[in-house]
């Protein structure tokens, strides 16, 4: 695993829309018991998130996400390998969607956080919008390469 | 093989939670508990729906004109892998129906509620991935 490998990987972990998803809806649950906060109040009704919390769980949640995913596509026999993963061509629209969550996560780390609206009806759709891009773009790539669908 | 992967689709995690999530509701209006037939009821409509599914399925494919055996069309030889997101499907039905209602704390309500969404979206990829490989086979 070179320089490279790692940087790609970070970028994923910390700027895909579908794990940012997957952290705002699940990090509480997994991390309370431990004693750990993922989102601080910083109102009546808004919250920001928990800086370090976010950085070092969200490789975690990456990291896992690639191993369950490269572990359940080796049964298709493409001779995939988590290095091979990770140099993949980023589609522009691909960067579209780490750009949106790098918005979010912007105003969501901020000093006075996100109010639960303006997070609801603006941000949500947002990443929304993001994931359906990634999920379209990983499900393409999965069609194509994994199941050589575009071969015939 | 092909009827051992006919009934696993009944655990298909997708239908299970839409179906668990009715009964939920159900089960909070009338104040009843009668855990196995709603496990029952869940499992079975979600057989029935993957049924509908697979004829509407078998009736584009008829009209196209692809002769397919049953053998063929449901899938006969599949690997463990393939199995996966029913067994995740499984963890689901015993996570709502034998793990939650045991449980008060409200720590450990948004635990097993953040396991179920961890369940629920890795059994609807690998549910995805393996359509994909079945129209790609087909």
């Amino acid at each position: 695993m070179t320089t490279e490998h790692l940087f790609r990987f970070l970028i994923q972990s910390y700027l895909s829309p579908v794990l940012l998803l997957f952290y705002l809806f699940c990090a509480q649950g997994f991390l309370a018991p431990f004693g750990i906060r993922a989102f601080a109040s910083t109102g009546t009704n808004s919250e920001r998130l928990m800086g370090m919390v976010y950085l070092l769980v969200a490789p975690v949640i990456g990291f896992s996400w690639l191993m369950v995913s490269c572990g359940f596509l080796q049964s298709f026999d493409a001779g995939l390998s988590l290095p091979a993963i990770l140099e993949g061509d980023i589609h522009w629209l691909q960067a579209v969607g780490f750009l949106v969550t790098a918005f979010v996560l912007r105003a969501y780390l901020s000093r006075n956080g996100v109010e639960a609206n303006l997070m609801g009806f603006i941000f949500t759709p947002l990443l929304l919008f993001g994931a359906a891009i990634s999920a379209s773009l990983h499900f393409w790539w999965i069609w194509s390469v994994v199941l050589g669908g575009d071969s015939g | 093989m092909s009827w051992l992967i006919l009934v696993a689709h009944a655990f298909n995690p997708l239908l299970l939670h839409i179906g668990m999530t009715r009964m939920r509701s159900r089960r909070e209006a009338s104040r009843r508990a009668v855990v196995a037939q709603d496990v029952f009821l869940t499992v079975f409509s979600s057989f029935l729906v993957y049924l509908v599914w697979l004829g509407v399925h078998w009736l584009w494919l008829s009209m196209v004109g692809a002769g397919l055996s049953f053998d063929r069309f449901v899938g006969a030889d599949r690997g463990p892998a393939y199995f996966l997101p029913f067994m995740l499907g499984f963890l689901m039905l015993v996570l709502e129906f034998g793990v939650r209602p045991r449980l008060r704390a409200e720590q450990s309500l948004a635990f097993v509620g953040s396991l179920g969404t961890v369940l629920l979206v890795s059994g609807c990829y690998f549910m995805f991935v393996n359509y994909l490989a079945w129209i790609a086979y087909l």
